[in-house]
């Protein structure tokens, strides 16, 4: 039986979760309308344009993006219909509500928003590909794929790429064999509070994702009608740009504007749901620690550190938390199965390596840990 | 459509309220990291309350005011019958015994204490006063002038002496404790020697209360017929050792069994009365402790006086904040003052009452040497420090939970205060709307590339003048 304290946080953060994944498919409707419009002001511009030469390349990086983001949906949507098809997925999602179960083409455009495109055209988490898909599918399916009926493994890739998300997925796997593993009500107590306090940051973390979803929606209907207007104008232009007046060239010129800050609002990743401690925290880190320690062990332990900062961040442990959560890890296979870390390599010494990683990363960001 | 959404995660699941814009957002995690700071200091204030913040001197002080009133206690307490502040408050006690006849309308002689004693004892006659009481008292539970006062329970300045005294004046009975056992004999009627005085009950039991007490005031300073050879006389019992007739007498009442505990303690407690050790002698053993208490609480003041003015400066100074820091009453520096004096009293008085026991080869002798004033003030002590302990402990933990939560809320905090400004571009919209409608494209264009600036458009890709726009839809060919 789970105490209050940790049952309302659980509670909080598997609402927030359920509120993040229907925010995010509204937001794949959203998200469509807009890039269906932005596409079509392209096509204008295109016309008017004729055959572009090297110098007009440089301009349409939006495009780039734009085109990676959509690919990025079209492999989340075909992964997703897959996995339904092979592993009977329908039933499995069919506690995440209508919106996710039945509209994977929309849901899959907000996970892309969601993962966002760098400027160089990647995954923004630099984790692209089937690994990047992988997570997005996870994730789409919520806990019930997580928990063995998808045929997904889990893993620090997961984890890192999925955020805050991903933790509240495995936590809430791990949570119900934390009882039978104390007797002593201390370590229980002790226990209890760090997963209470990880629960309360990842529902503080989707809360805010949950936000500025809601924000970012606002903006992108905003936009797609004010877009939709400048497209009915660019059609009265003409395509002959030196025939233009100077005024419409200037509208141009401003609609050009205005379709690249449209496209960010598709390609930059919602904050909230990227993970915490990132690659480059970590390779900051070995490049420090390397001065004073060993980094071969960090690198060599690359993964599992990740995978740990991510848990932990801004958790702060006490010493005698620290140990018996190393104890408690130690005698839960599944926790350990599922950050990806084997008993043997799960030693105090990693521990204190992940606190030190952590404490680099607090002290890069300017943040005095409490 | 989001409205509608957010409306039914808000009815639905009754857990959050998803705020529905970042402004409110803002407010919202302001509002409750004020609320963790308030809960912070509360508990910040609630641990600086509950430590003492004690130097060596205080605690030095502590100590020395123990000792110099462990001295005193045995020096001048030492045991019934060879105290000086023993005799001293005998004469108090009978003091106020005539006082007490008096204002009850003595009008004897004034400083006759036999006088005042048979004034009162007349006044105030109750129905359970035998001395020795013949042959069947004597026989039956051993009862002799020098026990009757604790033995007889209506006798005891208790709440338990209270009630047998009501009930023996309502039944005509007397109610003894007597070698572990409650001892209930009934007293042939006698309308002339005693009837409770009353109509109804609530008046009855008004007199039998008065009786009670006023009979306990004319037997404090010893009988009549002792009083009258001078002597000391038997007072009425303490009301500590008292108590462990109580004990007896309830567990007799209520059919459990009376152990050996009980009895031993009981029986020393008979012992020692015997000896002299009576409600008296007590407060004579209250002396030193009291002196100790009043030192000790000086010793705390006067330091903090001086370090009041020595460190506030003059217009910084005021009542209230001078009395905050030389309040003798209440705080955990000088109750921790306090238990280091009484224990250093009490580690006195019980060696002392130990090495004279040793050398008597006497267990009486330690008891009526101890002084259970002082003990029972030092257990209070304790009690008190366990307490604050066990309430420090709650209080830092709750403390320390409070701060790993603010900062998961300063965190978020933080992060919405950075997503406010990634998304506070309603002003360049506005004017792009303003100047669109008033045909001023050139100054709208202008806004449009700082829009896409803010939105994080890399600048090289953002249109920024006419040439931009040229290069861009004529691929260089600017003809």
């Amino acid at each position: 039986m789970k105490s209050n304290a940790l049952k309302e946080a659980v509670k909080k953060s598997e609402v927030a979760l359920r509120a993040t994944q229907q925010l995010t498919a509204q937001m794949g409707e959203v998200s469509h309308r807009l890039y269906q419009v932005v596409s079509k002001m392209e096509l204008a511009f295109e016309a008017i344009r004729g055959i572009p030469d090297e110098q007009t390349i440089e301009y349409k990086n939006a495009k780039v993006q734009r085109m990676k983001w959509h690919e990025q949906a079209v492999e989340i949507e075909r992964s997703f219909d897959h996995a339904k098809v092979k592993q009977g997925f329908g039933a499995a999602v069919a506690g995440l509500g209508v919106a996710v179960a039945t509209a994977a083409p929309s849901v899959a455009m907000g996970i892309a928003t969601t993962f966002g495109v760098a400027s160089t055209g990647t995954a923004i988490s630099a984790l692209s590909g089937a690994a990047a898909t992988n997570a997005a599918l996870a994730w789409l399916g919520g806990g019930a794929l997580a928990a063995g009926g998808g045929g997904i493994a889990l893993g620090s890739t997961f984890l890192t790429l999925s955020g805050p998300v991903g933790w509240t997925i495995v936590g809430l796997t791990l949570i119900p064999t934390l009882f039978s593993l104390f007797k002593g009500s201390k370590e229980k107590k002790e226990i209890e509070g760090i997963y209470s306090r990880i629960s309360e940051r990842d529902t503080s973390t989707l809360k805010l994702a949950c936000t500025e979803i809601k924000e970012r929606m606002k903006k992108m209907d905003d936009e797609t009608a004010l877009l939709n207007q400048d497209l009915g104008k660019i059609e009265t232009f003409g395509i002959d740009y030196n025939q233009m007046s100077e005024d419409q060239q200037y509208q141009l010129g401003s609609f050009v504007n205005l379709m690249s800050a449209a496209t960010q609002l598709l390609v930059t990743p919602i904050r909230g749901l990227q993970p915490l401690y990132s690659e480059n925290d970590f390779y900051d880190f070995v490049l420090a620690y390397g001065k004073t320690s060993d980094p071969d062990y960090c690198r060599n332990h690359k993964e599992t550190i990740l995978s740990l900062c991510n848990l932990l961040y801004h958790i702060d442990l006490s010493d005698t938390e620290q140990k018996t959560w190393h104890k408690y890890l130690r005698k839960n296979k599944k926790a350990l199965a599922s950050l990806g870390i084997s008993k043997e390599e799960f030693t105090p010494r990693l521990l204190s390596t992940v606190q030190e990683a952590l404490s680099f990363a607090y002290r890069k960001r300017t943040v005095t840990p409490a | 459509m989001v409205q509608s959404f957010v409306l039914e995660m808000t009815e639905e699941e009754g857990l959050f309220t998803f705020p529905d814009s970042l402004c409110d957002a803002l407010e919202d995690a302001k509002q409750q990291s004020a609320k963790r700071e308030k809960e912070l200091s509360d508990a910040e204030e609630l641990i600086c309350s509950l430590t003492p913040e004690c130097d060596k001197i205080d605690y030095f002080l502590a100590a020395g005011s123990g000792v110099l009133c462990g001295i005193i206690d045995i020096f001048l307490v030492g045991k019934p019958g060879n105290s000086p502040f023993g005799t001293l408050s005998d004469q108090w006690a009978a003091k106020q015994t005539i006082r007490f006849a008096k204002r009850c309308g003595y009008r004897g002689k004034t400083d006759s204490l036999p006088g005042a004693i048979q004034f009162l004892e007349k006044k105030f006659k109750v129905n359970y006063d035998q001395t020795s009481g013949g042959p069947a008292f004597r026989d039956v539970l051993n009862l002799t002038a020098k026990n009757h006062h604790y033995k007889s329970l209506g006798h005891n300045p208790t709440a338990l002496g209270l009630f047998f005294s009501v009930l023996d004046q309502f039944t005509g009975s007397s109610h003894f404790v007597s070698d572990g056992a409650l001892v209930s004999l009934k007293i042939p009627a006698d309308p002339d020697s005693f009837q409770l005085q009353g109509t109804t009950v609530p008046q009855k039991l008004f007199y039998g209360f008065l009786n009670w007490f006023g009979h306990l005031i004319s037997d404090r300073s010893g009988s009549y017929i002792s009083a009258s050879n001078g002597s000391r006389g038997m007072g009425i019992p303490s009301p500590i050792w008292a108590f462990s007739n109580g004990v007896v007498a309830l567990k007799n009442k209520l059919n459990l069994p009376v152990n050996r505990l009980n009895l031993a303690v009981r029986e020393i407690g008979e012992k020692l009365f015997e000896e002299g050790y009576d409600n008296r002698f007590q407060t004579a053993q209250a002396i030193p402790v009291f002196i100790n208490e009043l030192l000790t609480r000086f010793f705390y003041t006067f330091r903090r006086i001086l370090r009041y003015f020595s460190e506030t400066p003059a217009e910084e100074r005021s009542f209230s904040a001078f009395y905050q820091a030389c309040n003798p009453f209440t705080g955990a520096s000088v109750k921790r003052m306090l238990t280091v004096a009484h224990g250093s009293f009490c580690l006195l008085d019980v060696g002392d009452a130990a090495v004279r026991a040793a050398a008597h080869g006497n267990g009486v002798e330690f008891f009526l040497r101890l002084n259970l004033v002082g003990v029972g003030r030092f257990t209070i002590s304790l009690c008190g420090e366990i307490s604050r302990k066990i309430h420090c402990h709650s209080a830092r933990e709750s403390r320390a939970a409070i701060r790993k939560n603010r900062r998961i809320l300063e965190q978020y905090l933080a992060a919405l205060e950075e997503l406010a400004e990634w998304y506070n571009d309603r002003e360049l919209a506005e004017s792009i709307r303003h100047f669109k409608a008033c045909g001023l494209y050139r100054e709208m264009f202008l806004k449009t590339a700082e829009l896409s600036l803010k939105r994080g458009v890399a600048p090289e890709k953002v249109l920024q003048s006419k040439a931009d726009i040229d290069r861009y839809f004529k691929g260089g060919n600017q003809s």
